[in-house]
């Protein structure tokens, strides 16, 4: 098995990679598709605006890739916050269209009585059990950092909650591709439970 | 205090040392970066903040600033002369989350909101340096060490918050290593003008003072004082007592 991280540009893929080795596996780089192997475990980190991550994809034709070559029922993505969030038909943060692997749509939170962005350590609620949840206690926290969410059209492949004036999907899945709401890479000791659980998957 | 509440231990970097200050001035060593970010990291802190405060900082050193940031495996903000969209993506590919604009809020507010369309809000934070002279408050530069904004600066950080920051930083230089606790009557006043996290630095000596901040409006408390000495004498420990 190799772990490759997907680089397009604004992401914090060094991040990752310190996570990953420090849990100890090693762990790539790649910036294009064509660096990826037959036993490649994906990671898809993001930061930043949707717009800006759709036109940093194409860049380097991971948009082409991911729409047309990787096949979800057979690879496995885990992705991050922004990552997440290009996987799906579109953004009310931007123009551009997603990646629409995952139907739905990514809306701003809302703010109620709260402060956007959603910003710090939270617990999750678990919905369904999973082995990316394995050993995730109710205490455990992540650390989530985002105005938007994901509205999935299919709900029953939410694995986990968290709240913000109402509550959001923080963990989900369709076939092998995981997301994550949150920051695995940024939440220390909990977020290495969850990228340990995606090597073992 | 409720969990919900960061609390954030600042770092002040000049050259290749950690130092903390008195009022910005005076520095002195408080150790090894990559030391004293492991440290930190260990003890599980929410969030760490560091700003580069290194006279005349011409440019950064992204190959230092890397080695540091790989010691954590938590959120992390960084600032200090960071003057164009490349040091942007340098400071987020190296391992920051978020990038702190001071100075460059007023000289290339341009940048700012470049940043703020590239990489999203929330990886922007606003640090605004207020100083307090007999119930007046300014805007202070520190990089030329000068005084801007010296009326209505609650409408100027109004202003600067509407570049659309995803958070603001108050940072009370006049407080700073004072262990006076913060300025909660101003913390009263602008949190209730700003629709982003408050974070509020400079003066924080206790427990109490994180909650008295909260209780005035804050979201999250910053502090450095109080996590690196301990005593009277200001023996230099790192603590992470929430």
């Amino acid at each position: 098995m190799t772990i490759s991280i997907i680089d397009y540009g604004v992401c914090n893929s060094y991040s990752v990679k310190n996570m990953i080795n420090r849990i100890g596996y090693p762990c790539n780089i790649i910036n294009s598709p064509s660096e990826i192997k037959n036993d490649s475990k994906l990671i898809l980190p993001g930061i930043g605006s949707f717009d800006n991550g759709i036109k940093n994809l194409k860049k380097f034709s991971w948009d082409i890739y991911l729409k047309n070559d990787f096949k979800p029922d057979k690879q496995h993505l885990l992705c991050f916050c922004l990552g997440m969030q290009l996987l799906f038909n579109n953004s009310e943060e931007g123009n551009l269209d997603g990646l629409a692997l995952i139907s739905g749509n990514v809306r701003k939170l809302k703010k109620g009585s709260m402060k956007i962005p959603n910003m710090g350590w939270r617990n999750l609620k678990l919905i369904k059990s999973h082995p990316i949840t394995n050993n995730i206690l109710l205490e455990d926290k992540f650390y989530f950092v985002h105005s938007y969410f994901c509205d999935l059209d299919e709900k029953h492949t939410v694995l986990a909650e968290s709240n913000h004036a109402e509550p959001f999907p923080a963990i989900i899945e369709k076939q092998k591709i995981i997301g994550c709401q949150f920051h695995p890479e940024k939440s220390n000791i909990y977020g290495m439970k969850i990228i340990e659980n995606f090597i073992n998957l | 205090m409720k969990n919900y509440h960061r609390v954030i231990p600042t770092l002040l970097l000049q050259d290749r040392d950690f130092v903390k200050t008195i009022k910005f001035s005076n520095p002195r060593y408080l150790g090894d970066p990559i030391n004293i970010m492991r440290i930190f990291n260990d003890k599980f802190v929410d969030e760490l903040c560091i700003l580069n405060i290194t006279n005349n900082l011409k440019k950064n050193n992204f190959d230092f600033l890397k080695d540091i940031f790989s010691e954590c495996l938590l959120p992390l903000s960084y600032g200090g002369n960071i003057g164009s969209i490349e040091d942007v993506r340098k400071i987020f590919k190296i391992g920051a989350d978020k990038i702190i604009f001071s100075s460059n809020l007023y000289q290339k507010p341009e940048l700012v909101k470049e940043t703020i369309k590239e990489v999203g809000s929330q990886g922007v934070v606003g640090c605004v340096n207020v100083i307090e002279n007999a119930n007046n408050y300014s805007i202070y530069l520190s990089g030329t060490k000068e005084l801007i904004h010296t009326n209505n600066i609650q409408d100027k950080i109004k202003e600067l918050v509407d570049f659309g920051l995803g958070e603001l930083i108050i940072n009370f230089v006049s407080r700073d290593g004072m262990k006076s606790g913060y300025d909660y009557n101003f913390i009263k006043k602008i949190s209730t003008k700003i629709g982003i996290p408050l974070i509020v630095l400079g003066g924080a000596n206790s427990k109490d003072d994180f909650n008295k901040a909260i209780n005035s409006g804050a979201n999250a408390v910053a502090a450095s004082s109080y996590f690196v000495f301990m005593g009277n004498r200001d023996a230099v420990m790192l603590s992470y007592n929430k």
